[in-house]
């Protein structure tokens, strides 16, 4: 393998592992419409936080404040 | 996305929601009046990078909303203020938004407000609720909309209790 296929190679590894990591949650609306998303599930509830999280599934997490239960909203959320 | 750290209790002491018709016709307005105490504002300023919005909520299960989708007009009296457009407008809940991207700079026991104005809806009542939210600029330096990350969220008005039209004070 030449030296430009393996520099080729580990950019796009690097780039794979940059958005298994982090994916949609680089994306600002994404945490907004988490946040909306989290408040619809939850109606009760008067306080909650809302996150990109890589594991145990990546995706965005919603917690709600009374009970710290974590809820997966999903990877792309519309 | 990252880790943060806890500061304490950052939301206002107290919100106050208001929202009538305009004296421009066929215009409504909605309003939202807030203040912080000093170790309110103090923890919010702990936190890294931190925004601000009073989100106005309004109910739309049942399809009947007092005001229109597009803002007309806006405005509030926090510094660095700006007008965050709904990404994805939710059928069931509307949402308008006037926050600011800069809470390093507000000052505890001042009463700030936020204000928007929109044509008139298809309904002469309805009700709402007032989400305040603590948000992140990532980067650091952006004070756009796409840099302003939502963390959490505090409901004033539960069960959609503010009336509309009306006005209606919550501590917490």
């Amino acid at each position: 393998m030449t030296r430009t296929r393996r520099l080729a190679l580990a950019t796009a590894v690097t780039v794979l592992a940059l958005v298994a990591l982090f994916g949609p949650g680089l994306v600002a609306n994404q945490s907004q419409i988490a946040s909306g998303t989290c408040s619809q599930k939850y109606p009760d509830e008067t306080r909650f936080s809302v996150g990109w999280r890589p594991l145990p599934v990546p995706g965005w997490y919603c917690t709600v404040g009374s009970t710290g239960d974590s809820l997966r909203l999903g990877w792309w959320l519309r | 996305m990252t880790t943060e750290r806890s500061c304490g209790d950052w939301w206002p002491s107290w919100i106050n929601g208001r929202s009538n018709p305009s004296s421009l016709a066929g215009q409504r307005y909605g309003r939202t009046k807030f203040t912080w105490s000093s170790t309110r504002l103090s923890a919010f300023q702990c936190y890294t990078d931190p925004t601000f919005e009073p989100d106005f909520v309004t109910y739309n299960y049942d399809g009947k909303y007092y005001f229109s989708k597009s803002v007309q007009s806006w405005s509030t009296d926090m510094p660095n203020g700006y007008l965050d457009t709904p990404f994805a407008d939710s059928a069931d809940e509307r949402v308008y938004t006037v926050g600011t991207s800069r809470v390093t700079h507000l000052d505890p026991g001042r009463t700030y407000y936020s204000y928007f104005r929109t044509t008139n809806g298809n309904s002469g009542s309805d009700s709402a609720k007032v989400v305040a939210q603590r948000g992140r600029r990532i980067p650091s330096w952006c004070d756009s909309t796409w840099c302003i990350f939502a963390q959490e969220s505090v409901i004033y008005f539960n069960g959609w209790t503010l009336p509309v039209p009306g006005t209606s004070t919550m501590y917490r």
